[in-house]
């Protein structure tokens, strides 16, 4: 693939680094001359000096021809601009940015990024899952939806053990995916009787999660 | 009206004291707390300090109020961004950046935001002046910033019609000055030897 990343900073260098063996065809945009000497001489890739949102360089640089275009310089506002122009522009298809302030996000998805990625929300949430103490873990947030994957594991004091499935009242949209008991995992069904020490992946809205921990532990 | 001014260079406080003065409510969002100073003493607007694509200083400053925002910060992507937050997410409808690189301007410009561009500005208004072609008059209709210029015709126009001369894409005769007595340049209008012409031009 021949992709375009704006910004040489610690994150555009490991990014570059992580994806050059998977043989994908590198270009970097980076402003600061001495961040693009030490990047063409660590790695083989083409650096070309200068700024992400000039219309001339980016159509030099060949902007048109990129699969997916990556902003994740430090400033929020290039990051934007540069993908804007990637976008409307040079009708790149994908366009993925580095959000700096996740109060962003949203904004970055009203404006046109496709998809918009915060370190800052994304190493807080990690933080939260691993000292999250209760038996409710959250897996994974599905993109571009409120929808999360949570894992919970049942104790014996949980009101759902020993019920069917079926006379549960579990909080509306909710699904539970699949069960894990001992070394067997299986889809449960309406009869299924849940169990202590099983553990039940869900998948629920994110308003509703608060719920599903009331509800199973 | 309520109106806010994202950055305190010299062009936001200009702009927002003059519209203080006007009766306008204004508020000034800058960065940096020491960019106020550039405020007239008798400026009683809102002073917030914060970068302005912030929502929440947005929201500080008033923008769930506002009618109108001017984005006038020293970063053309600044400027770009908030404008569009202003736009597209707040929903003020009247919304206007201050972007200087003309190419950057050209381009979001088409894509529906109401821009100036000081660069074009001052290589236009210092052009006319270097060529003697000094613009009378200009003037802001949409989005666009026009001139008006007084030339002498071309003494090989003498004696053809309007409709004749060649139209261009960045200038329209607009009227022809003869003998002191200014008419519209419809088709059919004559131009003496002596005539002056009146010519449109699109500054930005």
């Amino acid at each position: 693939m021949n992709v375009f990343i704006v910004g040489a900073g610690k994150v555009g260098y490991y990014l570059v680094k992580t994806l050059l063996p998977n043989k994908h065809r590198i270009t970097i945009i980076e402003k600061s001359q001495e961040y693009c000497n030490k990047l063409a001489a660590d790695l083989e890739v083409a650096v070309l000096h200068g700024d992400g949102t000039d219309i001339n360089l980016l159509s030099e640089a060949g902007t048109q021809h990129a699969d997916v275009f990556i902003a994740v310089t430090g400033t929020d506002q290039d990051n934007l601009i540069a993908c804007q122009l990637a976008k409307r522009n040079f009708h790149v298809k994908r366009t993925i940015a580095r959000v700096n302030n996740p109060k962003n996000i949203a904004v970055f998805e009203k404006l046109g990024v496709d998809i918009p990625v915060s370190s800052t929300s994304t190493i807080a949430e990690m933080i939260e899952k691993e000292i999250d103490f209760s038996a409710v873990k959250t897996l994974a947030k599905l993109k571009k939806s409120d929808l999360i994957i949570s894992e919970v594991l049942l104790s014996k004091k949980s009101q759902v053990c020993n019920k069917r499935i079926m006379d549960m009242k579990l909080p509306k949209g909710t699904i539970l995916m699949s069960v894990i008991r001992g070394n067997e995992t299986f889809v449960p069904n309406g009869q299924t009787v849940l169990q202590e020490n099983d553990t039940v992946f869900i998948i629920c809205r994110q308003s509703g999660q608060k719920a599903i921990i009331d509800y199973f532990s | 009206m309520y109106i806010i001014i994202a950055g305190c260079g010299t062009v936001g406080s200009g702009l927002a004291c003059r519209l203080y003065r006007e009766g306008h409510d204004v508020a000034v969002i800058d960065s940096d707390e020491a960019s106020f100073k550039g405020l007239d003493d008798d400026f009683e607007g809102l002073r917030v300090v914060g970068v302005p694509v912030d929502q929440d200083i947005l929201k500080k400053a008033g923008i769930d109020q506002a009618d109108a925002l001017a984005a006038v910060t020293q970063d053309d992507n600044m400027n770009i961004m908030v404008s569009q937050v202003a736009k597209d997410i707040c929903g003020i409808s009247r919304v206007v950046a201050r972007i200087s690189d003309p190419a950057r301007e050209d381009i979001f410009h088409q894509f529906g935001l109401d821009t100036i561009c000081p660069t074009n500005l001052s290589v236009e208004a210092m052009a006319a002046i270097l060529t003697g072609k000094s613009a009378a008059a200009a003037c802001t209709i949409g989005s666009n910033t026009f001139s008006f210029r007084i030339e002498d015709a071309d003494p090989t126009l003498a004696g053809s019609q309007i409709m004749d001369i060649r139209p261009q894409d960045d200038w329209f005769i607009f009227g022809i000055i003869t003998g002191g007595r200014f008419t519209f340049a419809h088709p059919y209008a004559v131009v003496d030897k002596d005539s002056k012409l009146v010519i449109a031009s699109i500054m930005d």
